[in-house]
């Protein structure tokens, strides 16, 4: 479904050249759970941007469905984000100034369905992740568990056929973590949703179908 | 240290550039204002040359006809000035009394200008009767003042300004001497003018104008063309004398000259009116400049705050390593303090500017170099203030915690 | 859609009270400044009774004779308007009057300075002014150069006139009036109407004036219609090329603008064709931009701050769909949102401030307001300022990569 190629991310200064990453080839398939794992600063959260289109590689190509989209125009990127692909981040960047319910319906804002239709489905994704009484609540009056389903809740309620977690756990205990984990499990098994998640963790690591190893950038097998 | 912190600055430097302009254009927002008001302030300081205590100033409409050297009747006109003068004089509540061309405070101003060894000198001047020195109390520094016996005289005796003398006559004393006038168009007769007294000084425009260069010139009330240019007949009351005495007055030049208009009016009127056009638009200024500084001051408040807001993580990494409070209240403030500093520069070279490409005339160097320090002084003070409260508030957090913000 | 970005942006402006506090501060105090100017102007210019029918009245305010070394300049003389302005083609009515002189008058011992304007009859029926009593003097009264005056509501109350004034005698400058009417106050800047008594030019002391071609009269002329000024400026012009000049050795040359007030002050130079007005409009609208420079660069920095605050949110956003269209729309319905609460503050102050203004005695007479014609321009003035401040911090929030707004380095 998603094909990189011959992807290599470099950031550049006025003296420095930093290799994010380096001939990186990966085809991800349809339906799997995915992990990519490695030591800190291996460049897994940089895939996990070029995948999810947030941000271009300095050379190479990205494939989704067998179309080339990183040199996509700003306003045909925005469209993929919002239809096919889901976020979810370690530090869940929950928007602070909004409800819980305001906070999910975010990617169906920009799809223009109306108010009532925006309200049903959130509430729906929502009670997918088991938060169905909190709706009404404000990020800071929540768990750090119940944030990260809140913001699981957001990646899903627009039907993305792929998620994209980035240390999904990273910020929470064991227990809350496990919870997670179940959650995403379900969504990729009764959904049949594509999962990449980026870990440091071998436990979690190990429930999933697949693991890609990375160091200093480059695949290692 | 510094360099650290100056690297700091210029690593960020697009967003400080912004805030740099910003502090910018409020120094020159405060140059403006504190330099017209310092200009003002300084000559306000100087002598005046002359008071109008009980001075009242008629002015004259001799409802002439045309040019004054054509009129029908010219010494029709002559006797009924002679006769009025006379009229005047009667009241025992006036002092004094001359005819003159234009007064202090007055809206008229007669200029011309003179070569001198290559140079041209311009000057402000007046054409008086001899009662003008005792009008306003004029004292002579040098020389004498007019009297009766330049009647007999075949030139025409004249009084300067200190300022003037050294002009012309650099540090020769002038009394005696002959003032250079351009040469007369063809035609024309010219009399010799000579220096007969140097009085310290005279400011027509009165406190708030700049120190010039001033001539006076002694007119005789029998000669036709002089008569009737002057219409100003500036009188000394006695202490005490009220608005009756005005109306008794007008009534009876109405009588002597039943054709002309006569107006009254106090020469401390005129000098509040004066005040008060020279002024306002200057407290305008001022007012408008200070809603400007308090915006700017809110504004550049936010900003900082926002930004020390933004770098808390840094802070709480500062002070995990070792910074105390006040070094981190330094750096906040410092940073704010060297784009003010850039601003100012800039400010000060700019405005620099002006006064040597003669973009502004007659500014002494002193009050300009002053106003240059007093802008720069209030910028750092109104940067420094805005600074002040978020850079308290990047302290307010515990280093841990600020480790920890997201 | 619209309702989430108004939603999203009264949430954002009451969570940063502080920020919202001194945008608003900056908005309404740039405002106030320039309504005020403006409507000084607008007082100054805009057709205001007793000047009714501006649009198509022209005047002659000055006049000068140029020669090789020498220039007089004075308001044109009575000869002037007599021998060259009467009957121009296109003209409805054409009225002359001297310029106020200032004049006193002493009753009861008290000195009250009054301004006085001697003019003809039609100056009362080009002018429509507001008679609280009696009626103009008219033609009639200035051939036989009657000793009658027209006072203004003030000056009765200054002469101690009581509530009547008709029929009593006041004497000014010498001179004793009988009042046949009484006016409301005019604005002193209205320069054309203005004065605080009006009398027939006939009843001056002398009549020197009949003779001066430069003296101290001014004209007016109300055309028929708009399209018949050009040509009675035109024939004025050839009038006075034709005309005899008493002294021509010196002078040469007699000018006599035929013009709007608005035209009048801005000409700078009698003898030039155009008075050039652009340039008073253009020096307006400079001034007007080089004021909102200051307020413009605060509210950008204010904005940008703003921006970079939510830099998070805005990767978010991104992340999930947003556009960078739609974030800057966004950030535009915030700022117009800003904007406009601002304006509103600033009109409430500007009416405060214009009051104060007008009570404080600073211009004799005015009365300074607010109108519909002001009030748009107000509006145009908050539009523009919210969109020449949200341009720059808009194109910087478009320009953010959704990887580095995340992580909150929104450089």
């Amino acid at each position: 479904m998603i094909r990189l190629e011959g992807i290599e991310k470099v950031y550049r200064t006025e003296r420095i050249e930093t290799v994010a990453l380096a001939n990186i080839n990966l085809e991800v398939r349809e339906g799997e759970f995915l992990s990519v794992m490695g030591p800190s600063g291996c460049g897994k959260s940089t895939l996990l941007n070029l995948i999810g289109l947030l941000d271009v590689p300095t050379s190479g190509k990205v494939h989704l469905d067998g179309r080339v989209v990183d040199s996509y125009q700003d306003k045909a990127l925005a469209r993929l984000r919002n239809r096919q692909i889901g976020f979810i981040f370690q530090t869940f960047h929950l928007i602070a100034d909004l409800s819980v319910v305001d906070n999910v319906e975010i990617p169906l804002l920009y799809r223009r369905l109306p108010g009532s239709e925006r309200r049903t489905q959130a509430l729906a994704a929502l009670d997918r992740v088991g938060l169905g009484s909190r709706v009404h609540h404000f990020p800071t009056q929540l768990s750090g568990g119940q944030q990260q389903r809140v913001a699981i809740a957001r990646a899903i309620v627009g039907k993305p056929r792929i998620l994209l977690a980035d240390e999904p756990t990273g910020n929470l205990d064991s227990q809350m973590g496990q919870e997670i984990m179940a959650i995403l499990k379900n969504l990729n098994t009764a959904e049949k949703t594509t999962v990449v998640m980026v870990t440091h963790d071998a436990q979690l690591a190990e429930q999933t179908t697949r693991i890609l190893r990375l160091f200093d950038g480059r695949q290692v097998n | 240290m510094i360099r650290h912190y100056l690297k700091l600055i210029w690593n960020r430097r697009r967003s400080n550039l912004l805030i740099t302009i910003e502090i910018f254009f409020s120094f020159l927002v405060v140059f403006g204002v504190v330099a017209m008001a310092a200009y003002y302030g300084n000559n306000y300081r100087r002598p005046l040359g002359f008071t109008i205590d009980d001075v009242w100033v008629v002015n004259i409409d001799a409802k002439l006809q045309g040019l004054p050297g054509n009129q029908p009747n010219p010494q029709g006109i002559i006797e009924t000035g002679r006769q009025l003068r006379l009229a005047v004089v009667e009241f025992p509540e006036v002092r004094a009394l001359a005819s003159c061309f234009t007064v202090p405070y007055g809206n008229s101003r007669w200029m011309s200008t003179s070569k001198v060894g290559g140079r041209e000198i311009a000057y402000s001047m007046d054409g008086v009767t001899d009662g003008f020195a005792e009008v306003f109390g004029l004292t002579l520094v040098q020389g004498r003042w007019f009297n009766r016996d330049d009647d007999a005289a075949g030139w025409d005796p004249v009084v300067v300004n200190e300022h003037l003398a050294a002009d012309v006559f650099d540090t020769v004393n002038p009394v005696g001497r002959t003032f250079p006038q351009d040469k007369p168009s063809p035609g024309e007769k010219q009399k010799e003018w000579r220096v007969v007294g140097v009085i310290r000084e005279f400011r027509q425009d009165g406190e708030l104008a700049l120190p010039e260069n001033y001539l006076m010139i002694r007119v005789r009330l029998d000669d036709v063309e002089s008569a009737l240019s002057l219409g100003r007949l500036p009188i000394k009351v006695r202490p005490g004398t009220t608005a009756a005495f005005e109306e008794r007055l007008v009534k009876r030049m109405q009588e002597v000259a039943r054709d002309w208009s006569f107006e009254v009016e106090p020469a401390i009127d005129m000098r509040e009116q004066k005040l008060r056009d020279t002024l306002t638009p200057l407290i305008a200024a001022g007012v408008i400049a200070g809603f400007l500084m308090l915006m700017v001051a809110l504004g550049l408040t936010g900003v900082v705050w926002q930004s020390v807001t933004q770098r808390t993580r840094e802070i709480g990494l500062r002070r995990a390593k070792g910074a105390t409070i006040p070094d981190i209240r330094t750096q906040v403030m410092g940073e704010l303090a060297v784009m003010a500093t850039i601003a100012v520069l800039l400010g000060a070279a700019i405005v620099v500017q002006f006064p040597l490409l003669k973009l502004v005339g007659n500014v002494t160097a002193g009050v300009y170099a002053a106003s240059l320090v007093i802008s720069s002084l209030s910028i750092y003070l109104l940067t420094l203030a805005s600074a002040w409260y978020p850079s308290r508030m990047a302290t307010s957090v515990p280093p841990a915690e600020a480790l920890h913000y997201e | 859609m619209l309702k989430n970005y108004l939603k999203i942006a009264f949430k954002v402006l009451l969570r940063r009270k502080f920020f919202t506090f001194v945008s608003l501060f900056g908005i309404s105090f740039t405002l106030v400044v320039l309504m005020v100017a403006t409507a000084m102007l607008d007082h100054l210019f805009a057709p205001l009774p007793p000047e009714v029918n501006q649009d198509r009245t022209v005047s002659i305010t000055r006049a000068s004779m140029f020669g090789d070394r020498s220039s007089w300049s004075a308001s044109a003389g009575y000869r002037l308007l007599d021998q060259y302005v009467r009957n121009l083609p296109g003209a409805e009515r054409t009225s002359f009057f001297k310029s106020p002189d200032q004049v006193y008058s002493y009753p009861n011992g008290n000195k009250v300075r009054v301004f006085l304007k001697r003019t003809d009859g039609e100056f009362w029926r080009i002018l429509r002014f507001d008679f609280i009593e009696g009626a103009p003097y008219t033609a009639d009264d200035l051939e036989s150069a009657r000793l009658v005056a027209v006072i203004t509501r003030t000056t009765r109350e200054r002469l101690r006139l009581g509530q009547t004034a008709m029929g009593r005698t006041i004497e000014v400058d010498g001179q004793r009036f009988r009042v046949v009417g009484v006016v409301e106050d005019v604005p002193r800047l209205r320069v054309i109407p203005f004065a605080e008594m009006w009398a027939p030019y006939t009843t001056v002391k002398s009549d020197s004036y009949k003779a001066e071609l430069l003296g101290e009269f001014n004209a007016i002329v109300l055309a028929r219609d708009r399209a018949a000024i050009p040509g009675m400026q035109e024939e004025l012009k050839s009038r006075l090329a034709r005309a005899e000049l008493p002294d021509p050795k010196s002078y040469k040359k007699l000018v006599a603008p035929l013009e709007s007030t608005f035209d009048a002050m801005a000409r700078t130079d009698l003898r030039t064709e155009d008075s050039h007005s652009e340039r008073l409009w253009l020096m307006m609208a400079g001034g007007a931009l080089l004021f909102m420079l200051l307020p413009t660069v605060n509210l950008i920095n204010l904005n940008v701050s703003r921006i970079m605050e939510r830099a998070s949110e805005i990767g978010v956003r991104k992340a999930f769909g947003a556009s960078s269209r739609t974030l800057v729309g966004q950030f535009i319905v915030e700022n117009l949102v800003l904007t406009m609460v601002g304006g509103v503050v600033g009109f409430a102050a500007s009416i405060l401030v214009l009051r104060a203004i007008s009570a404080s005695g600073v211009v004799p007479y005015a009365d300074f307001r607010l109108n519909y014609r002001i009030f748009l321009y107000g509006i145009a003035l908050a539009v523009f300022f919210g969109v020449f401040s949200g341009v720059y911090p808009a194109w910087r929030m478009s320009r953010l990569n959704p990887v580095q707004a995340l992580k909150g380095a929104a450089r």
